[in-house]
């Protein structure tokens, strides 16, 4: 987007504090836990009295510029806190710390139909819709007609909504907030009603909005929509912002459920993988991705480089490492490499482990390694300790100019190299 | 309320709106003002639905006042005696009175629900005193209807109402306002103190008997000199300190030619109004800021 457009929305250091009560066992009930009838009620008294409140941050530290013209979807898994986020921006609830500063009108559609009366007719509840949108009188009727056009209610428009079909119900809805034209509208979830013919109608709208220079924040969990209207996307999870940026990249990470994994992480005391509880003689210390950047990503045509540190208790002249990689659906691992005199005496050694991965497609993976005793005959033996999952790393989409871009629903998760072709 | 901003740090000028913690929106009353379209639809639409829906429709608004004017007229005119003392029909008084009652009833019971259900408030952004301002017009239609039962009245009795009777019509929005602050003051309270729902209706009964609705001030002080001196001293105490005597009395004064306006009442009730309506808005205020999230 043009950094040169003036700022239609900024949401700095914005936080949004939930307090939770539960109710906290009382210390005195450890004394009443047998089953009698004091017991119980004890039980009950104690445990009414005593209620915690609790912190819930769902929201926390949101910094986002929003420009003019800018269409940004919003994405995240449930209680993200991306609803939160939308209540914030549209003035029905208030951040608990941080700032946002609104240029121009604003309008939020959290729901389609927000107000309508069962038992008032279309048109009274156009009205009626349209002020608790904040348009007036003249607005509305300036409008109606155009209401009226989209959402092709036609002649129902004067029986009360509570006879109307659901699709009718959610069309006329979006049509009151549609025609809003406000600078800023805020929309969550809404395009995922209605028929095939609506939903196309209400995008094509959408994007008429976007390119009349309207600044739109579009939640949604329809992938397709975000990337058919957004020029921007923000991931959202556990209330702080993941990542924001290209849409596809947004995606990507929303649906690999994959998380933000450091790029390099002390794993002494983390848990070993599959159960694997690791043996006395061998631990993996720490782990760290060289030559990528601040977000995990290998540069374009790079190999994966990662160093990762073990001390060993015993001396091991002959191990075997293996990386094995984990993302997108699929475990990828790279044959066992012999290291011949690894750990020559107690103590602790550092290697690098260098892995072609052209053939990943791009996204997330995360990382681990594992160290096998190597057999008499120089073969991988017994694993003596294993890390997965404490640092992860991004494969960037290649350059695709000339390319069809790689299509992983149809193309599955690995690329092969390029095939050789030969006339026969 | 406007607060200082940070100076100008963007090019195309101040933001239309800043979101803060603990924000004192300072446009809350311009956004009050813009949303008056939407107090009166909410009204139409509460008056639509009311009458769409039951069976008799308008039919309930006659019948209310009516009922509610036999059973004050036999309590306070048969059984209590304060009949006989006036030219003008005793009904007609009683149905003045309560009139003038309702209001402030209204008020309090708008007062004390508005803050009761959510609704649209988790749903889209607009000055929540809407609400309660939508509750009272919708109810203007009611008093309309009781004003209609009352020119009936006025044509069956025969009674000519004096021409300052137009002043009844303004005369009618000083009890709401003063009930609709006593009504946020207990709503937002109530919140915390569920028992002050129970309580609040017995308080407004207990008033209707406490002020001059049913009876005049003279019939009051006949009836407690006859219990004795130490209660009617007591009444005289409680009526200097009631907030709603004055306007009851305006009110009633307004329109019956056998009731006195009362200056000093009146003026008792006006110092009553401001601080509760103050007290009323600020806890309102403070209410509506949290209640989302509580809901």
């Amino acid at each position: 987007m043009d950094d040169a457009a003036p700022y239609a929305l900024r949401v700095e250091g914005v936080s949004k504090k939930y307090i939770i009560k539960t109710e906290l066992k009382h210390p005195k009930l450890k004394e009443y836990e047998d089953r009698s009838v004091y017991g119980r009620m004890a039980q009950k008294f104690y445990g009414k009295l005593r209620t915690q409140k609790k912190d819930f941050w769902a929201l926390q530290d949101i910094n986002i510029d929003i420009r003019k013209g800018e269409c940004v979807g919003i994405i995240g898994k449930n209680g993200a806190g991306k609803s939160t986020l939308l209540k914030l921006l549209s003035r029905i609830t208030e951040p608990t710390a941080g700032r946002i500063s609104v240029w121009g009108s604003l309008a939020a559609m959290l729901e389609v139909g927000t107000g309508f009366n069962a038992e008032l007719t279309g048109r009274e509840n156009v009205y009626l819709n349209g002020a608790i949108l904040g348009m007036n009188r003249a607005q509305v009727d300036e409008r109606f007609q155009e209401i009226l056009d989209f959402s092709e209610i036609g002649q129902f428009i004067d029986t009360p909504v509570k006879r109307y079909s659901s699709g009718m119900y959610v069309r006329l809805g979006f049509a009151v907030a549609a025609t809003l034209n406000p600078d800023i509208m805020i929309i969550d979830e809404v395009l995922a009603v209605g028929d095939a013919a609506f939903r196309k109608k209400c995008e094509d709208r959408m994007e008429r909005i976007t390119n009349q220079g309207n600044t739109v924040l579009l939640v949604s969990h329809a992938m397709a929509n975000i990337r058919r209207l957004c020029s921007r996307c923000i991931v959202l999870e556990h209330g702080r912002i993941i990542f924001d940026g290209n849409p596809e990249e947004a995606i990507r990470i929303y649906e690999g459920e994959s998380k933000v994994l450091p790029v390099r992480a002390d794993v002494s005391g983390a848990s070993r993988w599959g159960g694997l509880k690791g043996t006395a003689e061998i631990r993996v210390k720490s782990f760290e991705l060289l030559g990528a950047d601040d977000k995990n990503a290998i540069p374009i045509g790079e190999k994966l480089r990662v160093k990762f540190s073990a001390e060993s208790q015993v001396p091991l002249p002959d191990v075997c490492f293996q990386l094995q990689i984990w993302g997108q659906g699929i475990t990828a691992s790279a044959p066992t490499a012999a290291v011949r005199n690894a750990f020559p005496t107690a103590g602790e050694y550092s290697y690098t482990l260098t892995q072609e991965v052209e053939s990943l497609r791009p996204g997330w993976y995360e990382l681990g390694v594992v160290i096998h005793k190597t057999t008499q005959d120089g073969k991988p033996g017994t694993v003596i300790d294993g890390v997965r999952g404490a640092v992860g790393f991004r494969i960037l989409e290649t350059d695709t100019a000339g390319k069809v871009p790689f299509r992983p629903k149809e193309w599955g998760v690995v690329t092969l190299p390029a095939a050789v072709v030969d006339k026969y | 309320m406007a607060k200082s901003k940070a100076p100008e740090q963007y090019p195309q000028g101040r933001p239309t709106v800043v979101i803060e913690a603990n924000g004192r929106n300072g446009q809350y009353w311009k956004d009050l003002w813009n949303y008056r379209g939407l107090a009166f639809l909410m009204a139409r639409r509460d008056v639509t639905v009311r009458y769409k829906q039951t069976i008799i429709g308008f039919g309930w608004a006659i019948i209310t006042p009516i009922f509610n004017m036999i059973i004050m007229s036999l309590i306070f005119g048969t059984f209590a005696g304060f009949r006989e003392t006036s030219e003008i029909p005793y009904n007609i008084s009683v149905f003045v009175g309560a009139l003038g009652w309702g209001m402030f009833v209204r008020g309090v019971n708008t007062g004390a629900g508005a803050l009761a259900g959510a609704g649209l408030a988790g749903k889209v952004y607009f000055p929540r005193l809407i609400n309660p301002i939508s509750s009272v017009l919708s109810s203007l239609i009611d008093t309309a209807i009781s004003y209609l039962v009352l020119g009936l009245m006025f044509v069956g009795y025969g009674y000519v109402p004096p021409l300052r009777m137009l002043l009844s019509f303004p005369l009618l929005l000083p009890p709401v306002i003063l009930g609709l602050g006593a009504g946020f003051v207990i709503g937002s309270y109530s919140i915390k103190w569920r028992d002050l729902r129970s309580i609040y209706p017995f308080a407004l009964t207990l008033g209707q008997y406490v002020t001059p609705v049913a009876y005049s001030a003279e019939n009051a002080a006949n009836v407690m000199q006859k219990v004795g001196e130490g209660t009617l001293s007591l009444y005289q105490m409680f009526s200097l300190v009631n907030p709603m005597t004055g306007y009851e009395l305006a009110y009633k004064w307004s329109i019956l030619t056998d009731v006195q306006f009362d200056v000093r009442a009146f003026l008792v009730s006006v110092a009553w109004t401001v601080p509760v309506l103050w007290w009323g808005i600020v806890r309102f205020r403070k209410a509506e800021r949290d209640f989302v999230d509580i809901v």
